[in-house]
């Protein structure tokens, strides 16, 4: 299962780093589509097996699914936020599968 | 009978134990036993311990107290928020925490607790753990010294007189002692140690080696970003514990850096060696600690009836081979490292209570399992040196594996044996098993990785792989450990002797490669074999012929001895057999 869910968030990243600075090259788009079709397909197997991604950037810091790795400051968010998601976590019922990596807003002077 | 608990109250995890029908288990709280040593104070002013807390820690530094163990016995408070909390009260937490966890799990109220502590630990500090059992609402009915409690978990139920040597490497602190065990009392003898030396070192040797790496193959320069330190630390972790069991671990981190063109990733192999290398000096100082400690309590190295392994770190290969070159003796480690001060915690609770015989359940192997190779014995060349991956009394289940080279060039096929005993000798050990591995052509010193893995039935599949191109043969010995009763052993020894020296001429007349047929079909196939000829029954015309022909070809394969055949024969029998059952 870790296997599983460690080949499903670096294909994520694959799939969501698609050409930006360089020209993809030809017959890209196929790759990329394959890739989210996959992607797809172990987010359905992973809910089969009632398990649910943690939700982190955009959401209160909570320490029972999330570790804090690093802190930034951003004025418009509210204390305690978390800003980026570096690995993500996943939840099955009440029991944490994988600890969510998190970077966490603090108002610093 | 009113319930005690015993407590290993760690520097970096604690642990809780209690005697259930005689055997002492750890209590797990959601899926785990090992509780970080760390309480933190969140944004909502409740106080939470463990996992938790360490998880917050990076955001709340000043709301978060971890390793307060080492503070213990001493006047000085720490923050939490805007509060201030002695030693005693931080520790507490930690204590109250297990109280709870025990509670759920026997479902009764706790009052009474051992707690462990070092053997170094001044009054003072012994004070200090009671006070803190005491304000968590448990009276502590016993302290006892960490080497006893690891010693009663091993030897509770026997009766001798022995002086064991307690070998425990931690996350971030080492001890080592002596204790005597006489009459079920046990006397520290001698302790010394090193306060700041562990795991902990170990895993920051490898991420400097892997940002070194870096540096050298992509020519950039790393920065000490948390968050890419906090990858590489687990990375490091993993690749660690992986060494502790196999030659090689993969160290894979996509997207660990990027540069204003491209995303790095870290990719690269570590093997045990070089790790090995990294952290010799650390243990050859461990080493001279217990040079120590021998000469403290004026013994000689023979004087030792037994080693014990305690703390993570004593899992790694190196530190078992330091030890027994030193006493020539097998250092136990079945009982896990992790948790084997709690176990003893837990069984000094239990006579607490009344229950003088309790103990660890663990299942180990009574035999050591290995494979011959060229090498030496006492000092002799030898064609038939026994090397052996899973040694005896290893907890099981246990999967070990090693490399092995291949010794002329374009070798053709190594002969892989398995034996079962403790003989230097492989030919004084029982053939389990024989395997012809036919290689690749490369040059001599190619890497052969053989992989044991034994389980609770038994069951020992072995697996050896060519490194360099990946191609691999599989095999399974099915009762590996209940087959043979002593006599039958002997039997079979000398029964495997007198046949060996047939077959031995053969093997040296014929250089590097020896070829016996196994008498029969591994069960590995006999089973799919089997059901293919159930399903055969239902299936249509075509697909009856496609069984026939693979079920022929695969005991083809397997009467010459060509096993990668017969393995790549099975699978596509498998994958017929896959379509079939839908």
């Amino acid at each position: 299962m870790r296997a599983l869910i460690r080949g499903l968030t670096s294909a994520r990243k694959v799939s969501e780093t698609k050409g930006i600075f360089r020209k993809p090259p030809k017959g890209i788009e196929g790759v990329v589509e394959g890739y989210e079709m996959t992607l797809r397909r172990l987010d359905r197997a992973l809910s089969y097996a009632s398990i649910a991604p943690v939700d982190t950037v955009g959401r209160p810091f909570d320490p029972t699914t999330m570790q804090a790795i690093d802190k930034k400051s951003a004025p418009d968010v509210s204390p305690g936020e978390v800003l980026e998601q570096i690995r993500s976590g996943f939840i099955r019922g009440g029991e944490v599968l994988r600890t969510a990596q998190v970077v966490v807003n603090t108002l610093e002077k | 009978m009113e319930p005690v608990i015993g407590i290993d109250l760690g520097t970096t995890n604690s642990e809780v134990a209690f005697v259930f029908d005689g055997h002492v288990n750890i209590i797990e709280r959601n899926g785990s036993g090992i509780v970080p040593s760390c309480v933190g104070l969140t944004d909502e002013g409740n106080i939470i311990v463990g996992n938790e807390a360490r998880n917050q820690a990076v955001v709340a530094p000043d709301r978060t107290v971890s390793s307060i163990k080492r503070k213990m016995g001493q006047d000085e408070k720490v923050c939490l928020g805007n509060s201030e909390f002695s030693p005693q009260e931080v520790s507490a937490f930690i204590l109250k925490y297990l109280k709870e966890a025990s509670e759920q799990k026997i479902g009764r109220p706790i009052r009474k607790a051992v707690i462990t502590v070092p053997a170094y630990f001044t009054d003072a500090q012994r004070q200090a753990t009671r006070e803190a059992g005491e304000i968590a609402g448990l009276q502590v009915v016993r302290i006892i010294n960490e080497p006893t409690a690891a010693a009663l978990a091993y030897e509770n139920d026997n009766p001798e007189t022995q002086q064991i040597l307690v070998y425990d490497l931690g996350g971030g602190t080492f001890d080592v002692s002596i204790v005597k065990i006489e009459d079920s009392v046990v006397e520290v003898l001698s302790s010394t140690g090193d306060n700041h030396l562990g795991g902990d070192d170990f895993d920051q040797r490898l991420i400097n080696h892997m940002v070194r790496h870096l540096e050298t193959e992509q020519k950039i320069e790393i920065n000490t970003d948390p968050k890419i330190l906090a990858r590489l630390k687990r990375a490091a972790e993993t690749a660690k514990i992986a060494l502790s069991d196999a030659p090689f671990a993969t160290i894979e981190e996509d997207h660990i850096f990027k540069t204003a063109h491209q995303d790095i990733h870290l990719s690269m192999e570590i093997s045990r060696f070089d790790f090995e290398q990294m952290i010799e000096a650390d243990l050859t100082r461990t080493m001279e600690s217990v040079n120590k400690a021998l000469k403290d309590a004026r013994m000689l190295p023979s004087a030792i009836d037994k080693i014990i392994l305690v703390g993570g770190s004593t899992k790694i290969p190196l530190v078992s081979q330091m030890l027994e070159k030193n006493f020539n003796k097998q250092p136990l480690g079945h009982i896990d490292p992790d948790l084997c001060v709690a176990l003893g915690a837990g069984i000094q609770a239990a006579r607490e209570m009344g229950i003088t015989n309790s103990g660890v359940l663990v299942d180990i192997t009574p035999y050591t399992f290995g494979t011959s190779a060229i090498g030496e014995i006492d000092g002799t060349p030898s064609m038939t040196m026994f090397y052996p991956l899973i040694r005896r009394n290893t907890k099981l289940p246990a999967k070990k594996s090693d490399a092995f080279l291949t010794v002329v060039d374009n070798q053709e096929a190594v002969d892989v044996r398995v034996y079962q005993g403790e003989h230097p000798d492989a030919e004084d050990n029982v053939l389990l098993g024989n395997y012809i591995f036919n290689l690749t052509k490369a040059p001599a010193g190619s890497e052969i990785i053989m992989v044991f893995d034994l389980d609770l039935n038994g069951i020992l599949k072995i697996h050896a792989v060519e490194k360099e191109s990946g191609k691999s043969i599989n095999a399974t010995i099915e009762n590996a450990i209940s087959r043979f009763s002593n006599q039958e052993l002997l039997e079979t020894q000398n029964r495997i002797n007198g046949l060996w020296a047939q077959s031995h001429q053969e093997v040296e007349s014929d250089s590097s490669v020896a070829t016996t047929v196994p008498a029969s079909i591994p069960p590995h196939y006999s089973e799919v074999i089997e059901k293919a000829r159930k399903i055969m029954t239902d299936a249509s015309e075509d697909d009856r012929e496609d069984i026939v022909n693979a079920i022929e070809d695969l005991q083809e394969a397997l009467k010459e001895n060509r096993l990668s055949d017969a393995e790549q024969l099975k699978n596509d029998l498998d994958d017929i057999l896959f379509y079939l059952e839908i």
